[in-house]
């Protein structure tokens, strides 16, 4: 069996970028950030998105089958720090960004610079404690081309491991 | 009718933001080497370690990997560009070669050969291939290695010039 330490320091050498997932659920709209996220095929467009299990916005995902993906650019590391932990949802924000539904019925921040709608087409990964969902991309948006994205590794923080 | 608010091409954009890193994958299948570079690469649970990449559906490395049942993912330094290059095609030589396109490989029986000169290494048994109307397989990986070879900034994709993400133009 592998040195858990040194797995956990070659996992943390991978590449990630920096999201906020948002999904409604009856109890309210959730939000969380995110970042195992790749895509997983071009035609048709395809991504794979990991979420905890037992988290709120995993459950809401199960459940809805649909979310959002915000892209958290390279200004915005504020945003995905909001969303480390669950918040409390108004009817049209949380932890203080707002936000609106698209015609898709998923809840996207005004302050995402992008982000894709997505759909759950299968799910996976029963013996890890992770859900992979792996989605189609209903829609997107772009408010503001050429916006660079935040990597976590240009963070004080990281993920897994 | 409103036009529809997502253009194909808006979505290109917006998946062209997702950040990846730059791998090259390499596992033995009978007598030879096969590898090649791969970018769709996340972890996907802490306990069991695993992760899951995603290979061109009916690439030989696809092939290759499901029937090797094993493969090993080795990282790449911020000045390695050069050594990804050659592997954006699929490489393959005799197992007991001593490079792959000019690089060094540690071969040795019984594992998966890597690159030497990487930062590090990640070896994993193939422990599943989930479902996917895609048009790359999945696979998922369970951690079974791993090393460190020396500290460095690993590379990410949006280092380099290319890109692989959206859809093919």
């Amino acid at each position: 069996m592998a040195d858990r330490d040194i797995t956990k320091e070659v996992l943390r050498m991978f590449s990630y970028g920096l999201y906020v997932a948002t999904a409604q659920s009856p109890e309210g709209t959730r939000a969380a950030t995110v970042s195992w996220v790749t895509q997983a095929s071009f035609e048709p467009r395809l991504v794979a998105v990991a979420m905890r299990k037992g988290t709120g916005i995993c459950e809401a995902t199960a459940a809805s089958r649909r979310f959002a993906l915000q892209v958290v650019a390279a200004d915005q590391a504020e945003f995905a720090k909001a969303f480390f932990r669950a918040n409390p949802s108004g009817p049209d924000e949380i932890g203080g960004y707002r936000f609106t539904m698209t015609a898709n019925g998923v809840p996207v921040f005004d302050a995402a610079a992008a982000w894709l709608e997505c759909e759950v087409v299968e799910e996976a990964n029963a013996t890890g404690d992770h859900t992979i969902f792996l989605c189609r991309v209903l829609g997107s948006g772009l408010r503001e081309p050429a916006r660079a994205a935040l990597a976590l590794r240009e963070t004080p923080w990281h993920y897994g491991g | 009718m409103n036009p529809q608010p997502s253009s194909t091409d808006v979505r290109n954009d917006a998946l062209r933001l997702l950040t990846n890193g730059l791998y090259v994958l390499t596992t033995c299948l009978e007598d030879s080497i096969h590898s090649a570079a791969v970018t769709w690469v996340s972890q996907v649970s802490v306990q069991p370690p695993l992760v899951l990449i995603a290979l061109r559906r009916n690439s030989h490395l696809a092939h290759a990997v499901r029937k090797a049942r094993r493969f090993a993912l080795n990282i790449l330094a911020t000045d390695q560009q050069a050594l990804a290059a050659p592997f954006f095609a699929y490489q393959t030589a005799p197992l007991a070669a001593a490079s792959l396109s000019g690089f060094a490989v540690r071969p040795d029986v019984g594992r998966c050969p890597l690159l030497t000169d990487a930062l590090g290494w990640l070896e994993c048994r193939v422990a599943g291939e989930p479902v996917t109307p895609g048009d790359h397989a999945l696979i998922l990986g369970e951690v079974t290695g791993a090393g460190v070879r020396r500290q460095g900034q690993p590379l990410t994709l949006w280092m380099t010039p290319w890109s692989y993400g959206g859809a093919p133009e």
